[in-house]
């Protein structure tokens, strides 16, 4: 209460402005360890408006002023090449921060400094973080922070976001900064520094109307940067004598070079060379030999413990939102008539408890990611793959998202995020559909099991691939009709970081910022379908299974999938169900089925409400997921995925006077090829827009279609 | 020569770069510049792309990107 009291106190003297402050850096300089260590528990994650790209703000006060810091994407240098830096120098240009963070890996002072040197032109007060300064120690480097400032005449300041280095001094710096207002120089080799001032002068009386701010203008134009150049020239603002003063750009980077090496010399003094370690581990992991094999072993732990791990979590999550939570919320809803209970339990509390049966596993799986981007192996990947992955245009990184695809497509989508274009991102997010999920899994076992019991694993393995295959065919496809993702678009330029412990702290806190915004994101889209299929599944309430809207619906549309050969009702009905999840086939299946035998009697009435006892169930399970997580862990080298369930002989011999066995294939490439699950469809509107969404399911329609259609037909031909 | 001939754990001199307007500024930004020095480290185990390093910073390039750097070495 006390605590209140002081802290709405101390928000009331706050001065009303808030004070804006950049954090830049180039990427992996260990930017977003360093504001989660000055904001302690505000950190807010989200993505830049329309892109993919994370966004990370966090709300700080210094000595009574509120000071907002935002984490702009890395950047090399803002003439922009990526997304990324086209964020970063738009956000210096229209949302003029108050002051510029510039984080500086002290390890790579000389690559750092270029970017320094470029952020300099912007006219914004500036403090520069020397981060992992820890690590440069250790590596026997001195910088001379005292010359480094008076070169640069900004507050230089030692710092490690990951050990929470210098986070009293970085947020006094920016404070003082704020309140001196005093810019950085802006440097460049004598020759160079009298155009650059001569062009500065001509510009000044018209600086207000350039738009942008004069150093930047002036420095462009030294540079010969077509770009603002010909903007100015459509604004007239630029006099004739001007250009001559220009020199071009290979001149320009290369005066800012000898510049930064000059000036390395006289502030540097390594002892020792810092890539020592990075490079002995490199010699293994990124081996002629060993370097391939030992990548899909990695990829192979981290598939296998992602999922794993978060399986006996995500059951127990599902068991205790629809069991236990469930139930007694319908038991203390006795009131209510039985169409709204089962409204509340079936479409509200299951739609509920499938958004949350995904935490665990989207938990398990950002832990794992975020560990293999901090830790630097993930550019390691990348490296070793892309070869592969360039013969269809795309980068070396895809190829991760596309194998978690395998696992469940959620998290996978979730994993383009890490890609570094734009078009990557997106044409990893049209793959990943196509990868067959673990949830389709039961589907192909249950009709292999009744179809293709002596070669069952070889059918299953079929269409995986045949997942994939599609998958690549439709990439590089896309990439032909779509101009604007052309194959050459993205020249592939991968910095290989220094390899890093990365700090379990700040990747968990990460790790629930990023689940938080999941169910934020996701949660209304799934509510809204679930209670949809409830609607037309439940609907008139009471009748027997076969009317339904459902049912009445499937009638009524299934001859549309006579070429493919289910033109049965039962077999149709479950494909909206099976947009909930993919493995809801089998139980709408059973449910269908057993309906039309006349013993729909199932237990519902006779549920028994004994709570005390139900609670220790709900106990007992929790204990043993762990217990069970713990075991797949031990047995890590079985296939968990791929053990049977007990057989259910009354649906298979059911499912054999349904579909013969080649319409139970193209049933199974169907459900493989079809629209992905609502989970699914929900996060790849979150990263991709509605548009592509939309755009992916009129086209997975198309594929599944078309290929279940033209399978049916061919083996029609060698049948007969 | 250009740097996709360059052998294992030897030191370059770049004397040109020859590639679109765009991409060379981007590798003059890493640090690629005429004059400047490149330490090939290896080759990826399926040939491409190629790990170099330089002003301490490690970069991997695809092939099609080396064809473009013309190098010769440095003594």
């Amino acid at each position: 209460m006390f605590r209140h009291r002081y802290r709405r106190r101390q928000i009331a003297n706050l001065s009303e402005k808030i004070v804006k402050v950049a954090f830049v850096g180039n990427p992996n300089v260990g930017k977003s360890a360093l504001i989660n260590a000055l904001s302690g528990s505000n950190l807010k994650v989200g993505n830049w408006p329309g892109v993919t790209v994370e966004k990370k703000e966090a709300n700080i006060i210094i000595n009574n002023q509120m000071f907002s810091l935002v984490d702009l994407p890395g950047a090399y240098s803002l003439n922009p090449f990526s997304l990324e830096e086209k964020i970063t120098r738009d956000f210096l240009i229209k949302e003029r921060p108050d002051v510029i963070v510039n984080v500086v890996d002290s390890n790579q002072l000389e690559k750092s400094l270029f970017l320094t040197f470029a952020l300099s032109e912007f006219e914004i007060p500036m403090v520069i973080a020397l981060n992992f300064f820890d690590e440069m120690i250790k590596n026997k480097t001195e910088i001379d922070i005292k010359k480094l400032r008076d070169i640069l005449s900004i507050e230089v300041v030692p710092t490690s976001g990951i050990k929470g280095i210098g986070i009293d001094e970085l947020k006094k710096a920016i404070y003082k900064s704020v309140s001196e207002r005093d810019l950085p120089n802006i440097l460049f080799e004598e020759k160079l520094d009298k155009r650059f001032k001569r062009i500065k002068e001509i510009l000044s009386d018209k600086k207000e109307k350039l738009g942008y701010p004069l150093s930047f203008v002036a420095a462009r134009i030294l540079e010969n940067d077509q770009q603002v150049i010909s903007e100015l020239n459509d604004k007239k603002l630029l006099d004739k004598g001007i250009l001559e003063l220009a020199v071009d750009n290979t001149t320009y980077i290369e005066s800012r070079y000898k510049l930064i090496s000059s000036i390395c010399k006289k502030i540097l003094v390594r002892h020792k060379d810092s890539n020592e370690i990075t490079q002995k581990i490199d010699s293994i992991l990124l081996n002629k030999f060993f370097g391939l094999p030992l990548f899909f072993i990695m990829m192979f732990i981290v598939f296998k413990l992602t999922f794993d791990l978060s399986k006996p979590f995500v059951d127990f999550t599902s068991y205790f939102i629809n069991d236990y939570v469930g139930k007694y919320t319908i038991y203390l809803l006795w009131f209510l008539p039985d169409i709204l209970k089962s409204l509340i339990k079936e479409a509200i509390i299951g739609g509920v408890g499938s958004v949350i049966s995904f935490f665990p596993l989207i938990g398990v799986f950002f832990l794992f990611i975020s560990i293999l981007e901090e830790s630097g192996y993930m550019t390691r990947a990348a490296f070793l793959i892309d070869k592969l992955m360039s013969s269809i245009g795309l980068s070396g990184k895809v190829f991760i998202p596309l194998i978690l695809g395998f696992g469940c497509n959620v998290p996978a989508i979730y994993a383009t995020r890490g890609l570094d274009s734009q078009k990557d991102r997106l044409l990893a997010g049209l793959m990943i559909p196509l990868m067959s999920c673990s949830a389709r899994l039961p589907v192909y076992l249950l009709f292999t099991a009744a179809f293709f019991e002596n070669f069952k694993e070889l059918v299953i393995l079929c269409l995986y691939f045949l997942g994939a295959f599609i998958a690549i065919i439709l990439v590089i496809l896309l990439q032909l009709a779509v101009p604007s993702l052309k194959m050459d678009s993205t020249p592939f330029i991968l910095e290989l970081p220094p390899y890093r412990i990365p700090p379990l702290k700040f990747l968990l806190k990460l790790t629930g910022f990023r689940v938080k915004s999941f169910v934020r994101k996701a949660g209304s889209v799934i509510l809204f379908t679930m209670i949809l299929v409830w609607s037309v599944n439940s609907l008139p309430y009471n009748a027997p299974s076969g009317e339904s809207y459902l049912a009445q619906g499937s009638k009524a549309i299934s001859f549309i999938f006579a070429p493919a050969g289910f033109d049965k009702w039962e077999a149709v009905a479950t494909l909206l169900p099976s947009v909930v999840a993919k493995e809801a086939v089998i139980g709408t299946l059973g449910q269908i089925l057993e309906g039309e035998q006349g013993n729909s009697n199932t237990a519902k009435d006779s549920e028994e409400y004994n709570f005390l006892s139900d609670t220790s169930k709900v106990a007992v399970r929790f204990k043993d997921s762990f217990i069970e997580a713990a075991s797949n862990l031990l047995n890590f080298f079985t296939i968990q995925s791929f053990q049977e369930k007990e057989k259910d002989e009354g649906l298979i011999n059911r499912l054999k006077t349904l579909f013969t066995p080649l319409s139970a294939l193209s049933f199974m490439i169907f459900i493989l090829l079809f629209v992905p699950c609502i989970v699914t469809i929900s996060v790849l509107i979150q990263e991709y827009g509605i548009k592509w969404t939309i755009f992916e399911i009129c086209m997975l329609l198309f594929i599944s279609y078309s290929v279940s259609t033209l399978v049916y037909q061919a083996g029609k031909l060698f049948v007969h | 020569m250009v740097l996709n001939k360059a052998l294992k754990n030897k030191k370059y001199r770049v004397i040109d770069i020859k590639l679109d307007e765009k991409l060379a500024r981007r590798l003059q930004e890493l640090g690629i510049v005429k004059g400047g020095k490149i330490h090939m480290i290896r080759k990826a185990p399926l040939g491409d792309p190629i790990h170099i390093c330089v002003n301490g910073q490690n970069i991997s390039l695809r092939n099609s990107v080396c064809s473009g750097i013309v190098i010769e070495e440095d003594k």
